[in-house]
């Protein structure tokens, strides 16, 4: 297959030889048709150079599921529902969330009051009213609703 | 339309003219430019490849290549269209060899089937000569391979390979009589395996 043979060393002759009838072979075994089958698919290149470009362009990428406006339109309108429903409609399970509701709103009063005169007098002659207060506070009965409520959760 | 299977060489100035014409979209220069040079990108691809569908595959997609840089005035290699022709070759050559290699199944090289012999007519003798020559070419290096398809099958001067590879010509003169070497002692290697 190689005509530029004339000076192949003596102790690579035979395998010059051998590689060549290969090539030869393998050259000659080319499926028939070979040059009019590759004309044929490539002309159309050599005319319209961007043939190729169209018909072998990668098929456009999907669009992220997140880049589409249909579905952050959904995701936004999502996010509002459940915000309006913690917002608006009412605790369940009731007898629970409006009992430590009642008891931190009776507190808050009467920790107000306490504070109140407090910062009205001098603080130190009224620190017994404030313990009172307080003895009061703890002593009222309101609260053994919450302690009777707290062993029941205890015993589950 | 006429079957083209003339494989010729053809005087750089031929080449160069028929460039010219296939670059104004002239078709028949385009079909003598594929006779001229198909086979031997054929060849060469086949002798790496393999499969017969890929090497024509890897034919066709050099070619659309080359007519999509003539048309649009991106060939600038004048005077060198065939160190050009052939390292797009072998570039695709060794880009599908390493998809195929990426994508093989490990094999035992020892439970290989002998490769079949082409539908020619060939002495039994010699269709087993070229499997076990086939099976050496398979074993040597990816560079002394690449020297030995080019200069072997695409049947082309050391100096338009020592343009290819981009070595100077005596450098390259001795990587092929090294690579030469290699394959004989693969081959003899095997032989000795064979007659124990």
């Amino acid at each position: 297959m190689n005509t530029e043979s004339n000076h192949t060393p003596d102790d690579i002759r035979e395998t010059v030889s051998a590689l060549d009838h290969l090539a030869k072979r393998e050259a000659d075994a080319a499926p028939p048709g070979l040059e009019d089958r590759i004309f044929l698919r490539t002309a159309a290149s050599l005319r319209d150079p961007s043939a190729r470009a169209e018909s072998n362009a990668p098929a456009p990428a999907p669009i992220p599921l997140w880049n589409r406006t249909p579905f952050r339109l959904a995701a936004a309108i999502a996010l509002v529902v459940i915000a309006s429903l913690f917002f608006f409609i009412p605790n369940t399970p009731s007898g629970t969330t409006d009992f430590v509701n009642q008891n931190t709103d009776l507190i808050l009063e009467e920790l107000d009051s306490i504070l109140a005169v407090a910062y009205a007098t001098d603080p130190y002659p009224e620190l017994d009213s404030i313990d009172a207060e307080l003895s009061e506070l703890l002593n009222n009965d309101s609260f053994s609703e919450l302690d009777a409520w707290l062993e029941t959760e205890e015993a589950l | 339309m006429h079957a083209m299977t003339r494989t010729t060489t053809a005087e750089p100035h031929q080449v160069d003219s028929l460039l010219e014409r296939a670059a104004d979209h002239d078709d028949n220069a385009w079909r003598e430019l594929i006779a001229l040079y198909a086979r031997r990108v054929y060849a060469a691809a086949k002798a790496h490849i393999a499969s017969p569908e890929l090497a024509e595959e890897i034919t066709q997609s050099v070619f659309v290549t080359i007519a999509e840089q003539l048309t649009t005035g991106k060939y600038v290699e004048r005077g060198r269209f065939e160190s050009w022709l052939f390292r797009i070759a072998m570039n695709r050559v060794r880009d599908e060899a390493r998809r195929a290699k990426r994508h093989a199944i490990p094999t035992d090289p020892a439970s290989f089937d002998p490769i079949p012999a082409d539908p020619v007519s060939v002495p039994a003798d010699s269709a087993s000569e070229l499997t076990h020559l086939r099976t050496a070419l398979a074993q040597l290096p990816e560079a002394d391979r690449t020297i030995i398809e080019l200069r072997h099958h695409a049947a082309l001067p050391f100096a338009t390979i020592a343009t290819i590879l981009e070595e100077p010509v005596g450098t390259l003169l001795a990587r092929h009589h090294r690579a030469l070497r290699k394959l004989r002692s693969i081959m003899e290697s095997a032989n000795e395996g064979t007659t124990q």
